[in-house]
């Protein structure tokens, strides 16, 4: 279809006013928080209902013109890259909280609100949505269900998998329906469940049932401060060892300590190899016993010092330094690079030695802020993307850390996806039935590979299941090169 | 002749397979449909052998666990081969450390539990089914208990897994790590499809620490309105119960005789429980686990809103008490605690909001009453689920059907405007005349495609499951 016609299209819809076309304006939706790759989409729309949403694919899929969704923008594996003459479908504009049910505890929100506007606005009543990732201050809860996201506190109460009862989809040929709803047990397979995380490539969520939890009564904060990465990682593995689950256990090095102090002024000890942040979680009671548990655990593996939050205050100035930390890591070069990996958290000893091992063989800074207590590493690699050998070098390093995770029994990604970051590195862990597996769910759903192709599914599949060949690499690759 | 060339096939497969005597294929009969062989393999190679030839000779496979619940779903359309996961039975890995195992499908959910239990760790699923139960049958049937209020469903519990496709292709899906986003989360599609897009064979679990204390709180409430409004309040408290579960009358009694032990034999450490046995007391009960001092106050602050909302009588019960009403709970949505003389039951369950429990219950307790039906009803109330079992003195005959099949109808009516009503456990004749399943709404085309995707020759359980697949 002409672009013209295409744009007077979906201006008959949506209005002029919103729909984008002109080149310049273009640029700012050419890629999400993964920067290194960019493309431009041909369009870009702001539908405002899911009956907008639904007209306008309908129209892409009848011209067969592919599309993509996309929140806020701040994905980091390049999940709503646009594809080549792709449609960009923002939905910023669906931004209502529809009905919060404090009763039944569930809330329905369009897809474009904001994760923490959620907590906020429900938070007065003592209930929060506990899915927390950094970047919740902008990130959409949309693309929170794109994605599966994480954050810190979901190592005791789950992912956003595990917070949400049902979606209404606009599938890939314009067709509405709803997966789940409202109450839990839909019947049939649980098409929720495989939505859930397959990053805009089944249909595209307007509006969602999400889990509404109560806040705790009480919470202990700890800083936790150790001479070495090695300590801290065993201090780790020794507190899921003693069967405590804390609501969120995170590790910041050395390099990022200096990067986080300099920015907030939290006052993080600069001479320290490694902090622990520990969040405890639950009732008054017993709370101060759990506290000394993990202290106990902590001084068997020689913390230098254990501070304690004294309140809320100091407490969200350390999560906010926390939150914030992949920001202050900018301060240390031109450009940084998120990784995102896995391994058992029995195994943070090993990969924390196969990362400062990785940054020497190839001359890089490497930052480590991540959440240690269920084993999701963020290696942040400092580089200057002016420079075409350094930019290889971070994806070299970064592409074999990731394999050293998989052969630690972990994952390539925890929480940001595969994207388009990771596609050539599916056969990290999965086999070629495996991924044919899910190519067929994407079939069944997406005939036409119209919504958000070339996403999640290796480009390069001669190598694969020959076992030994390396990966080819990806255009992003070739593109840094 | 054409039973003798499956057992050629089959016996060239497994090692000493020998066919199945005609009193072994009709124990292993499907709602009446008599399969024409019975195989248990010994490995998941052995498993995919045996599917990959069925598929390609056309013959239907039924995978069968413990066999507890073999009734659940509709007659399979065709059954040749039973295929009986016992022998996969071994936990393959347990890393306490990482609060993470592997096991395999045909291990029974006792058997997991005791072997987790070793290193001080389980898997917080209780689901209903019988003692032969295996993990495989509970994670294709997502059977649930109790414990889904703190710890969700299989589909929260499960981080990986194996499975036999039905051209015998064995695929993993996930991981062996509690947080991984790594390609589409295939485990919650294969959860509770009953086996119709592949075989788990092998499956990567999150566990959780065994809690150093447990007790629970039974407030025995005069209605059900009340009942209902102090579960509210439980549940906007800064209470965090491991469970919230609403009984209705006759429930109520039995979990009572289960807590004072009345079967097992008088109990000294739980207390005098319910004295009260008068047939219109509902109750709640609420579970707190954890350690001694978080078990401690909740206790005391539940106990509290159970009075403020109008209990008559509070019970607390800890000990063996607490163990073997935890039990009780578990096994009851699945016709496994009934008054004496009462029974095999005829069960339901229903997956509604909270506010929408309270309807079921009236409902279910009117229509019993008016049709001479026992009523046993039991609500995870927090999840909205509500488990109906019906029963009479000996097996439901003929001429109760007809009472039943409008019972089910008005509950599945008053259900399907929130969520779901399935019929889980009943005779074949009832379950033709209600349907199993009822709505899948509006997605039954994306079911049937991904069926005939993932089985395109029908070979797996075939029409079992939702809207004839």
């Amino acid at each position: 279809m002409d672009k013209d016609l295409l744009v007077g299209r979906l201006a008959d819809v949506l209005g002029r006013e919103n729909v984008i076309d002109a080149p310049d304006q273009l640029i700012v939706y050419e890629c999400d928080g993964l920067t290194i790759d960019r493309n431009a989409p041909h369009a870009v729309v702001y539908p405002t209902t899911t009956e907008e949403v639904a007209a306008v694919v309908r129209i892409l899929h009848e011209a067969g013109i592919p599309f993509v969704a996309r929140g806020a923008g701040t994905g980091l594996s390049g999940g709503s890259l646009p594809p080549d003459g792709g449609v960009m479908i923002v939905l910023t504009k669906m931004n209502r909280i529809v009905e919060v049910d404090f009763r039944n505890q569930r809330a329905l929100v369009e897809a474009g609100v904001v994760n923490l506007q959620l907590s906020k606005e429900v938070g007065r009543r003592g209930y929060h949505f506990v899915p927390d990732p950094s970047s919740q201050y902008a990130c959409t809860i949309g693309g929170n269900i794109a994605e599966n996201s994480g954050g810190p506190h979901t190592l005791k109460y789950g992912v956003t998998t595990n917070h949400t009862l049902g979606v209404e989809v606009v599938l890939p040929d314009g067709q509405v329906t709803w997966f789940g709803g409202k109450a839990e047990d839909a019947v049939g397979y649980d098409l929720r469940g495989l939505l859930i995380g397959s990053e805009g490539m089944l249909g595209i969520v307007t509006r969602a049932w999400v889990k509404l939890t109560r806040l705790p009564q009480a919470w202990r904060t700890f800083l936790v401060v150790f001479d070495t990465v090695e300590d801290a990682s065993r201090a780790v593995a020794g507190i899921v060892d003693r069967g405590i689950v804390p609501s969120a256990l995170e590790m910041i090095d050395k390099v990022a300590i200096g990067a986080i102090e300099e920015a907030y002024h939290f006052g993080f000890p600069l001479d320290a190899e490694a902090v622990l942040i520990i969040e405890l979680e639950g009732h008054e009671a017993g709370l101060d016993t759990q506290a000394e548990a993990v202290a106990a655990v902590c001084r068997e593996n020689r913390a230098s010092d254990i501070r304690t939050a004294e309140d809320e205050k100091e407490r969200a100035l350390l999560w906010k330094s926390r939150k914030r930390a992949f920001g202050a890591m900018g301060r240390l070069s031109p450009s940084y690079y998120v990784q995102d990996g896995v391994v058992p958290r029995t195994k943070i000893p090993d990969i924390m030695k196969v990362i400062q091992t990785t940054a020497e063989k190839y001359g890089l800074l490497i930052g480590n802020v991540f959440h240690a207590g269920d084993g999701n590493i963020h290696p942040c690699i400092a580089y200057d993307d002016r420079d075409a050998e350094q930019a290889r070098k971070t994806v070299e390093a970064s592409n074999e850390i990731l394999r050293a995770c998989v052969e630690l029994g972990g994952s390539i990604t925890g929480e940001h996806g595969i994207g388009y970051e990771k596609v050539d590195l599916m056969p990290y862990i999965f086999d070629e039935p495996d991924i044919q597996a899910m190519e067929a769910v994407k079939e069944v759903f997406d005939e036409s590979n119209l919504s958000n192709p070339g996403k999640m599914f290796p480009t390069n599949r001669t190598c694969i299941g020959c076992g030994t060949a390396e990966l080819k690499y990806t255009n992003r690759k070739a593109a840094l090169l | 002749m054409a039973d003798e060339a499956l057992h050629g096939r089959l016996g060239s497969l497994v090692e000493g397979y020998a066919p199945a005597s005609s009193q072994t294929l009709a124990v292993h009969a499907v709602d009446g449909v008599v399969p024409s062989a019975v195989v248990a393999p010994g490995s998941v190679e052995s498993l995919s052998a045996i599917v990959k030839m069925a598929s390609e000779q056309g013959y239907a496979v039924i995978p069968r666990g413990g066999g507890t619940r073999m009734d659940f779903g509709h007659p399979p359309c065709r059954a040749d081969i039973v295929v009986s996961l016992e022998r996969l039975n071994r936990i393959v890995a347990h890393e306490p450390a990482d609060q993470t195992a592997t096991a395999e499908a045909g291990i029974t959910m006792a058997a997991l539990q005791a072997g987790l239990g070793k290193r001080g760790q389980y898997l917080p699923l209780d689901p209903p089914h019988g003692d032969a139960g295996t993990l495989g049958g509970v994670l294709a049937t997502n059977a649930s208990g109790v414990l889904r209020t703190s710890f969700g469903t299989a589909r929260d519990l499960v981080i990986g897994a194996r499975v036999v496709q039905a051209d015998g292709t064995v695929v993993r899906s996930g991981g062996q790590v509690v947080k991984n986003v790594a390609g589409y989360d295939l485990n919650k599609m294969y959860i509770g499809s009953l086996g119709t897009l592949g075989i788990l064979a092998e499956v990567n679990l999150k566990l959780q620490p065994v809690p150093a204390a447990g007790r629970l709180l039974v407030g025995t409430m005069a209605g059900i309105g009340e009942a209902t409004e102090c579960a509210f309040r439980v549940m906007d408290s800064e209470i965090i119960p491991s469970f919230l579960e609403l009984a209705g009358p006759a429930t109520r009694a039995l979990l009572a005789g289960e807590a004072s032990g009345l079967r097992a034999g008088p109990r000294a450490d739980s207390g005098s429980v319910g004295e009260l046995r008068d047939e219109q007391y509902f109750a709640v009960v609420a579970g707190m686990m954890g350690t001694d001092e978080t078990v401690d106050w909740q206790t005391g602050e539940c106990e509290r809103i159970f009075r403020d909302s109008g209990a008559v009588e509070v019970i607390r019960v800890g000990g063996d008490g607490y163990g073997r009403m935890l039990e009780g709970m578990r096994v009851f949505p699945g016709g496994g605690l009934l008054p004496p003389g009462m029974g095999p039951a005829v069960t339901c369950r229903a997956g509604v909001t909270p506010d929408g429990v309270e309807t079921l219950f009236r409902l279910a307790e009117e229509g019993c009453r008016h049709r001479s039906i026992g009523c046993g009803l039991l609500s995870h109330f927090a999840s909205g689920h509500v488990a109906f079992v019906f029963y009479r003195d000996g097996t439901f005959r003929e001429s109760d059907f007809d009472g039943l099949a409008n019972l089910i109808e008005d509950l599945r009516n008053a259900s399907e405007e929130l969520g779901a009503f399935v019929v889980e456990h009943a005779p074949a004749a009832l379950k033709e005349r209600v349907g199993v399943w009822g709505s899948t709404r509006g997605n039954r085309h994306i079911m049937e495609m991904l069926k005939h995707r993932f089985d395109p020759k029908g070979t797996l359980n075939p029409g079992r499951f939702v809207d004839g697949i």
